[in-house]
């Protein structure tokens, strides 16, 4: 049930992006790759390693998967799509913490629902978190828009 | 942040001699695919996995293999995942390219014979404990490798083409 649910989730967050998305199709790709690697090497740290988040058993832990595989990449999507409509350095600012927010009680969120368990897991890693992978993917895919993509040198 | 190794013995060096080789090949290699795209390939082979070991291998869940010497990641485990596995992944892609161009007749036989070898130098590499097999056996990584490399030309082809599309690319040219 908890599965269904959140394949459901993700087709309703992907239907926002198709509806704003103004990114090619190559640059989806990078960016749902890039930010997936991220979180599968925070969420390897924080809940294989360090032992500060508890992945469930059973269906809970595909539900966690899910999530952690379509939610974040997606949602990732979607803050580099309305961010870069944004032109002065005040709203990127503004919609940086905003999105923090968002992603902040998101998470919360769903530890409520029963998706994992917070151990000992810090409010301010938390933000931190959601904070750098913004920041990262943002600089990741303006990098690939302006030198990637640009020209067709084989090198 | 990860752990270290317990011991830095077989598996350790295993890694790291088959990273230089790995790398040494993959700098050789003449370049047939754009930037963007080695960056594509490169990433969905790390991905890939760091994808299929949290799903089936080192979960709680299934279990059915370990890497390195824990269930958990140290930097090994890293290593591989971001300098072992892409620049293997890429001479397939590399190699499938040449023969699709050349010799098409021979595509089918390169995917069996690539997934065999995939196989046989996992399998090595369990000798040699990075993997720990527990309910794992190479036959269900034979199968594995089957469906993978056979998804992968599907993949490449959809990225090739998107790639000549690419709005941002005609721009410039």
């Amino acid at each position: 049930m908890v599965i269904i649910g959140m394949c459901l989730l993700s087709l309703a967050v992907g239907y926002v992006f198709g509806k704003i998305n103004r990114c090619s199709k190559l640059e989806i790709v990078a960016i749902i790759l890039f930010s997936a690697e991220i979180v599968a090497y925070y969420v390897g740290s924080v809940g294989g390693t360090q032992k500060l988040i508890e992945i469930r058993k059973g269906e809970w832990f595909f539900a966690f998967r899910i999530a952690q595989y379509t939610l974040v990449p997606l949602s990732m999507l979607i803050y580099v799509n309305l961010i870069r409509r944004l032109t002065q350095w005040y709203e990127k600012l503004g919609f940086i913490l905003l999105w923090t927010a968002l992603s902040v009680s998101g998470e919360y969120t769903l530890e409520q629902i029963g998706l994992f368990r917070y151990t000992d897991y810090p409010l301010w890693l938390s933000i931190c978190f959601w904070i750098a992978i913004q920041m990262v993917t943002l600089t990741a895919s303006h990098y690939f828009q302006r030198h990637l993509l640009k020209g067709d040198s084989y090198v | 942040m990860f752990n270290a190794p317990i011991r830095f013995d077989l598996n350790e060096w295993v890694v790291l001699l088959s990273i230089l080789v790995l790398l040494f090949v993959y700098s050789r290699l003449p370049k047939l695919y754009p930037t963007a795209l080695l960056v594509i390939i490169w990433m969905m082979y790390s991905v890939l996995g760091i994808f299929i070991d949290q799903l089936i291998g080192t979960s709680k869940n299934l279990d059915m293999y370990d890497t390195m010497d824990t269930g958990q990641y140290d930097w090994f485990d890293i290593a591989i995942y971001n300098f072992a596995y892409p620049p293997y992944g890429y001479m397939f892609c590399h190699f499938f390219k040449m023969i699709r161009e050349r010799t098409p007749a021979l595509l089918f036989p390169f995917i069996v014979g690539w997934c065999v070898q995939t196989t046989f130098i996992e399998w090595l590499a369990s000798l040699a404990r990075v993997y720990h097999y527990k309910a794992w056996t190479p036959l269900f990584s034979f199968l594995f490798y089957l469906l993978l490399y056979s998804f992968i030309p599907f993949f490449l082809r959809k990225l090739e083409s998107w790639w000549e599309q690419d709005p941002h690319r005609q721009k410039v040219s």
